[in-house]
């Protein structure tokens, strides 16, 4: 078994509110391998921005820490009380925000400001040296005229050329572990489709470990290996791609999975009533009980377990849709079109 | 596009050379014709104050002649043209006064600024990125700055220390940093918000970094601005106190002293003060228009993205 890129265990994550204290990430166990690609999806409010920021250091004041671990590399950078990741800020970890035309500085030259990350993060390196690793970045990023490229402003790129500079800035002090996201969610299909293309490559060529945040779940079909289906802060469900989505044991993915439009499909799109709960520190039970078609007593009254293979592969539910995984579950429940 | 950029950079270091506008701040919205009407004259009238007392064509304006007192302008009855604009109460030059006192008042108005907008804009910047304590401290010492009558300010370093170039520029500093830093903490409170920040965040760069290399940067236009008015308040500024026999003492000149001395023969001389108000009127309109062209050319509104 190759060593993780990425571990995080059991991490929860808080808001201290004024007069509560709120769960934004509660119980979360990933494993990310060198080379692997796992998708984050869930709808707003899941906690997947929240995941993003805490293993950059980049949460809000009043947001912390309270259980688990984090490890890059093999190596704690974050656990309650103690918070290292600023060393691999920008160094084994790159970012790749949403909005490409607004993470890159308008005012700067984008060599300014991959010249930025590069002296940041490999102290010493020449001039010449740093002019043709940008180069190199820029031209796996498929930008057939670097030299234009670099000695442009960042309005006088398209869109995808943004994008694209955008990556480039996450991945030129080649990172072990790329965290994207929702950067394709302003994209126009096309070049969102390029961009995934980017990923990918990314990922076979240099073996990074890619985190792709998005609420598209089709986009995360194609691109991902696994996912994880987050919801209020847990994850619902962890699987293989192809599992998740052709057989997915719990509820709420069925959900996600049933209100993804698709022109094959007959009837109309089903979108799942309500919305994500306020999960505060007294909460207990499952989260999605409140729009869960399958919910029980049981559902609401302790904490579920995670059940399953293990946190590679498994679901948090206690009346799972598949009965290949969970015998005794009771059938029914809302029929699963992918 | 590059030859405008360029050419309204250089127009712009011209009037300011505290802070040069990096290329990429100018490069949104036409050329900006009237920023370039406005400058050319400033430009000009610098120009002559800066070349013409080096010429040598102008007769010294400390030489007295106590026979030649009070000579009207060569337009009036009694005027020459080797007096154009009339001698004073000694009998000096006015023309060559004017003239040779702009240089202080240029300096003045380039050096006060200078003073004010470098340390407000640090501080604001400051005050705007780091929030918090520090931003709490800072706009308390704006409030009680912007509160204090710049006047009094004036009156008690002055009382204290003597009339002196060096106290006209720290009194300025004391005075102009306030408004300044107000303005650049509030959009550097904008800026911070931005999602390239937070990438810069998340690539790992030092705070210093981000805000001197990349807010700074997108806050060019509003700098060059309070820069441009700030030069038309320190000119003011050194007229009034120099009007008080607070500025600047003889024997050296600015326009507003010239002004002051010419108060006590008003009525016999008119001219010795009306052309000392013009020339300080004419340069800081001049200079506040500019500052007006200015804020229009960086009105978001008509950025073009």
């Amino acid at each position: 078994m190759t060593a993780s890129a990425l571990q995080i265990e059991d991490l929860r994550i808080e808001a201290r509110l004024a007069d509560d204290t709120l769960v934004l990430v509660d119980g979360l166990d990933l494993d990310l391998r060198p080379g692997e690609i796992v998708g984050v999806v869930g709808e707003s409010g899941s906690g997947k921005t929240t995941l993003v920021r805490s293993l950059i250091g980049l949460l809000d004041k009043n947001v912390t820490v309270a259980r688990g671990a984090v490890r890059v590399g093999g190596e704690q950078v974050l656990a309650p009380g103690r918070d290292t990741t600023a060393s691999v800020r920008g160094g084994a970890i790159g970012t790749v925000f949403q909005d490409a035309s607004r993470s890159l500085n308008p005012v700067l030259k984008v060599r300014a400001q991959l010249r930025e990350v590069l002296k940041a993060h490999k102290r010493g390196i020449s001039k010449s040296e740093a002019e043709e690793r940008m180069r190199t970045v820029l031209r796996r990023m498929q930008i057939d005229d670097p030299e234009r490229v670099l000695g442009s402003y960042p309005h006088q790129l398209s869109g995808g050329q943004r994008q694209r500079v955008a990556i480039a800035l996450a991945v030129v002090s080649e990172p072990q572990i790329v965290l994207a996201d929702e950067c394709t969610t302003a994209l126009d299909v096309t070049t969102q489709a390029e961009v995934v293309a980017l990923f990918r490559e990314l990922v076979a060529e240099l073996g990074v470990a890619l985190v792709f945040v998005t609420h598209d779940l089709l986009l995360a079909a194609d691109l991902c290996d696994r996912v994880v289906v987050m919801y209020g802060g847990q994850a619902a469900e962890i699987g293989p791609t192809r599992r998740v989505l052709l057989e997915p044991h719990h509820p709420y993915s069925a959900g996600l999975l049933a209100a993804v439009p698709s022109w094959s499909a007959d009837g109309p799109i089903r979108g799942i009533e309500g919305s994500a709960p306020r999960v505060t520190s007294a909460f207990t039970g499952c989260r999605f009980a409140d729009r869960c078609p399958r919910a029980t007593d049981d559902c609401r009254a302790a904490p579920i377990p995670w059940s399953g293979g293990d946190e590679r592969d498994g679901y948090r539910c206690i009346h799972p849709l598949s009965p290949a995984h969970a015998p005794g579950a009771s059938p029914g429940g809302p029929p699963v079109t992918v | 596009m590059a030859t405008t950029t360029d050419s309204t950079a250089a127009e712009l270091t011209a009037v300011t050379p505290a802070i040069a506008p990096s290329p990429g701040a100018l490069r949104r919205g036409r050329r900006p014709r009237a920023v370039l009407w406005l400058a050319l004259p400033l430009a000009f009238i610098a120009l002559i104050v800066l070349i013409v007392p080096a010429l040598g064509i102008l007769p010294d304006p400390h030489r007295q002649h106590l026979d030649e007192t009070l000579l009207p302008p060569f337009f009036l009855d009694g005027g020459s043209m080797s007096h154009p604009l009339g001698t004073d109460k000694l009998g000096r030059d006015l023309l060559s006064r004017l003239v040779t006192g702009g240089r202080l008042t240029f300096l003045i108005g380039i050096v006060g600024t200078i003073v004010a907008i470098v340390p407000g804009t640090l501080i604001g910047l400051l005050a705007g990125y780091k929030r918090g304590w520090v931003d709490t401290v800072v706009s308390r010492f704006i409030e009680a700055q912007l509160a204090l009558p710049f006047v009094l300010i004036a009156l008690a370093i002055i009382a204290n220390r003597g009339s002196s170039l060096g106290v006209l520029i720290v009194v300025l500093a004391l005075t102009g940093w306030a408004p300044c830093a107000r303005v650049v903490r509030a959009e550097t409170m904008a800026v911070r918000e931005r999602q390239f920040v937070l990438g810069l965040r998340a690539a790992g760069a030092s705070s210093a970094r981000i805000v001197l290399r990349h807010v700074l940067p997108n806050l060019t236009g509003v700098i060059v601005v309070l820069a441009t008015l700030q030069v038309g308040t320190a000119i003011l500024i050194e007229s009034a106190l120099s009007f008080l026999n607070l500025g600047i003492q003889p024997p050296d000149i600015s326009w507003g002293q010239i002004l002051a001395s010419g108060r006590e023969v008003l009525t016999q001389a008119w001219w010795i003060s009306t052309f000392a108000g013009v020339a300080i009127t004419v340069v800081v309109l001049l200079v506040n228009l500019l500052g007006d062209a200015l804020l229009s050319h960086y009105d978001p509104k008509k950025r073009k993205f």
